[in-house]
């Protein structure tokens, strides 16, 4: 009844939702603030893109919502908010994947700043219409930064230590 | 034969379904935070309170085990230290003879006033449990909670200097909002100058120190306390030194030591008003007169 197919993306989907709480439990141990130096980057949004980025069927929907609601909550962000766009972003990346399936590490690289410049931006239009409190647009920008940043070490990791590869045959120089 | 399937997924329209239902839903959220605050914010302090105690087992041995790393790096600096410590400790043997004399002379005082230190201070101690793990937000949550008796807007301090005031409570948890995160105003008094200012804070380690009557006054140096005005913190806590900055601003050099906030004082407070509807400010209540008068000059 299980074939090997099924079971690798079952196993895929508890490392996510694993990496997440452990990553989410990381960022709000009490070690001190870093003041000064650069902002940690989002890695959960990073870890989501990559993943969705390489095969689609390991981050479901639903377990991407939970986790960015659970973040919402437990970083004292405006609830549902960061949520929200996340699942319109990875939806609309879903729809795309075929073009995805075929794109070089550079192109996808390009596609992954573009969606979370957009997330940001959209963050702030939605901040800005729904007239709530907002950090300053520097230390916004500079987290955009750092994320994105962040990604290509996230993809090294996901392919050689976690063997999380491309859904269909990917060119060799990929990565 | 993936890619079959993978749009045969797409278009489920179960599926579409689905996703409609969960943007709805995310947005309700969303519109629940802005609309409704405080609720939002109390389902937001369960959420925290089912989560984070029962994750203490997991955090607790990592946090300790990071501490002791910073801890290994600091003996890398070790002779430094023993030199600034050396001359700190000169300073202080001057200092030590300054405080037994005045509280010599306290003493004194208080036996002709016959003064008892205020009762009412007193304070529940909590060991902190998680940060807010955000880089645009300052706030540490703590291990007390409503059933220890913890109530929204008391003052947090660290053994020396105020920290902040609880901003959302759990029944096993409570976030302490710091002096540094923008969300922060504090009214406090400079002495010796006695000026009232208000602690702003932005995210910065030091906050600014705004609305001063008269900035010339004011040295750099001098002690910031609370000053109470707000009706929240109560009057004379420890805040910390004025400094200015380079750009001739004056900010505070905060006394408690936020880079390792570990255990804190939760200052009990009888007089602060709970927040308990969305349309009431914390502090003391609007006299009904004012307030009347108020809603009768909008009418005509």
């Amino acid at each position: 009844m299980t074939d090997p197919l099924t079971l690798r993306i079952w196993i895929y989907r508890a490392y996510y939702l694993a990496l997440c709480l452990f990553i989410l439990l990381w960022q709000i141990l009490p070690l001190g603030f870093d003041e000064g130096s650069l902002p940690s980057p989002d890695l959960i949004t990073a870890l989501t893109l990559a993943w969705l980025l390489r095969h689609p069927n390991v981050v479901p929907l639903g377990a991407i919502a939970i986790v960015f609601l659970i973040s919402d909550f437990l970083t004292h962000a405006p609830v549902g908010v960061g949520a929200l766009l996340i699942v319109l972003a990875t939806e609309s990346l879903r729809k795309r994947q075929p073009q995805i399936e075929n794109m070089t590490f550079l192109s996808e690289f390009g596609t992954v700043t573009a969606v979370i410049v957009a997330v940001t931006l959209a963050e702030r239009v939605l901040l800005t219409l729904l007239l709530a409190d907002q950090p300053p647009f520097g230390e916004v920008v500079l987290h955009a930064i750092v994320t994105i940043a962040a990604y290509p070490a996230l993809v090294v990791i996901s392919k050689y230590l976690l063997g999380l590869d491309r859904l269909s045959a990917a060119d060799p120089d990929n990565v | 034969m993936a890619r079959d399937r993978h749009e045969e997924n797409l278009a489920n329209p179960t599926r579409r379904l689905l996703v409609v239902i969960l943007i709805i839903i995310l947005f309700g959220f969303i519109l629940l935070w802005r609309i409704d605050n405080p609720r939002a914010e109390r389902i937001r302090a369960a959420v925290v309170d089912r989560i984070v105690p029962n994750m203490e087992w997991a955090m607790a041995p990592v946090t300790g085990l990071a501490r002791m790393v910073d801890d290994f790096q600091s003996y890398a600096r070790l002779y430094e230290q023993n030199e600034q410590l050396r001359r700190e400790l000169q300073q202080m043997r001057a200092w030590r003879e300054a405080a037994i004399q005045l509280e010599q002379e306290n003493a004194r005082l208080l036996d002709l006033n016959r003064v008892q230190p205020d009762p009412s201070l007193t304070w529940i101690s909590g060991i902190v449990l998680a940060d807010s793990g955000s880089p645009f937000r300052r706030s540490v949550l703590l291990n007390v909670g409503a059933r220890d008796g913890v109530e929204d807007g008391w003052a947090a301090m660290d053994g020396l200097g105020l920290v902040g005031r609880i901003a959302g409570l759990g029944e096993r948890t409570a976030r302490v909002l710091l002096l540094t995160d923008s969300n922060s105003r504090v009214p406090v008094l400079i002495q010796p100058s006695g000026q009232q200012a208000l602690l702003t804070g932005d995210n910065s380690a030091a906050p600014l120190i705004d609305f001063i009557e008269t900035p010339e006054d004011i040295a750099a140096g001098d002690r910031i306390v609370t000053s109470g005005a707000d009706g929240l913190y109560p009057a004379g806590l420890l805040v910390g030194q004025v400094v200015v900055d380079p750009e001739r601003d004056l900010r505070a050099r905060l006394a408690a030591d936020f880079g390792r906030l570990n255990f804190l004082r939760v200052m009990r407070n009888p007089d602060v008003v709970p927040l308990n509807d969305s349309d009431t400010l914390i502090g003391p209540p609007v006299p009904e007169t004012a307030a009347a008068q108020d809603t009768e000059g909008d009418g005509t």
